[in-house]
């Protein structure tokens, strides 16, 4: 009973192309329809940003300024049902932007703790042990397996956002299961992470990262 | 048709662990997993990882946000209708100025 109700309140959910039509067809005056946009849309953006810029006053900036430009280019967006990979390629860029500002990443936080959601007790440790290899893990790899794993986008929308090919997408995804395989191995081992802490704190390359 | 395992790479083990693969290489992996014991324990490490990644990069940011993108969206829509206003302001000035220099016109001739 419950689930029907829940399937029937989905069905009913307008989609995200509704909402923006509703928007450039009131010229963004339809404040609620960008509202929902926003609730749908921000803990995914923020946990995104946050996994890229591992700094929750950062990632807030970067959701704030994703929403703002979204606002501001209402008009130039084409509804064809990509949304989704439209909104990340902005927080994508921004995020990009702002490690670019700072100039360094963010100095490496002992795990990947502050701005995330505590897990529960059965999980904790092993929770707490995996946040500290996402840390130490380069950022090509940490936002890839934020939109594939947490956000579960397809390969094709993962091309979109970071313009790189699908198959680029796949082997970054393997190299970054393996390189937390090892990570994981290590720290169950009790040799720690020290490998891994130099590549982590490396400055930000872009050298893919041309929107 | 039989899967090897260096055919068995860790994207699509993972799709694999959250079942988001066709049936048939579902098949095809499963089958091959139950009997190789090294590529069995590596899905296990995957699956793990895919799980607990699921939890581990969750978060929601403080309820103060909501706050500061309305704020700043409210002052892009008021932008906007300034702009829009100019715009009629202006087009209003030029329709203005036509009409005069067509009355100009008409009168001296």
């Amino acid at each position: 009973m419950l689930l029907v109700a829940l399937e029937n309140e989905q069905a009913r959910a307008p989609s995200d192309d509704d909402l923006i039509r509703r928007c450039q067809k009131h010229e963004a005056e339809d404040r609620e329809a960008f509202l929902t946009l926003y609730e749908r849309y921000k803990g995914r953006i923020y946990s995104f940003a946050l996994t890229l810029l591992r700094n929750p006053a950062d990632a807030e900036d970067a959701v704030q300024e994703t929403f703002r430009y979204i606002f501001t280019k209402l008009n130039a967006y084409k509804p064809q049902g990509k949304f989704k990979s439209f909104i990340f390629k902005i927080a994508h860029s921004i995020s990009i932007d702002i490690i670019r500002k700072r100039g360094r990443q963010a100095p490496l936080p002992e795990s990947f703790e502050q701005g995330f959601e505590t897990a529960e007790k059965d999980r904790a440790a092993e929770v707490e042990r995996l946040r500290a290899c996402y840390a130490r893990l380069p950022r090509v790899y940490r936002e890839i397996m934020a939109m594939r794993v947490a956000d579960e986008l397809a390969y094709e929308e993962i091309a979109e956002v970071l313009g790189v090919p699908v198959g680029t997408v796949k082997s970054r995804i393997h190299h970054a299961v393996e390189l937390l395989r090892e990570m994981l191995k290590s720290v169950k081992k009790g040799a720690g992470l020290a490998p891994w802490e130099a590549a982590a704190d490396e400055p930000d390359s872009g050298e893919d990262d041309k929107p | 048709m039989t899967i090897k395992c260096d055919e068995l790479s860790n994207d699509l083990l993972m799709d694999v662990a959250g079942r988001l693969v066709e049936p048939e290489v579902l098949d095809q992996v499963t089958t091959h997993l139950s009997g190789c014991l090294s590529c069995g324990e590596r899905y296990l490490e995957v699956k793990q990882i895919r799980e607990t990644t699921q939890i581990a990069l969750r978060a929601m940011p403080a309820p103060a946000l909501d706050a500061r993108v309305i704020e700043v969206t409210g002052k892009v829509m008021a932008l906007k209708r300034k702009t829009s206003r100019r715009r009629i302001v202006a087009w209003i000035l030029v329709a203005a100025i036509a009409a005069a220099a067509v009355l100009a016109w008409a009168l001296r001739s």
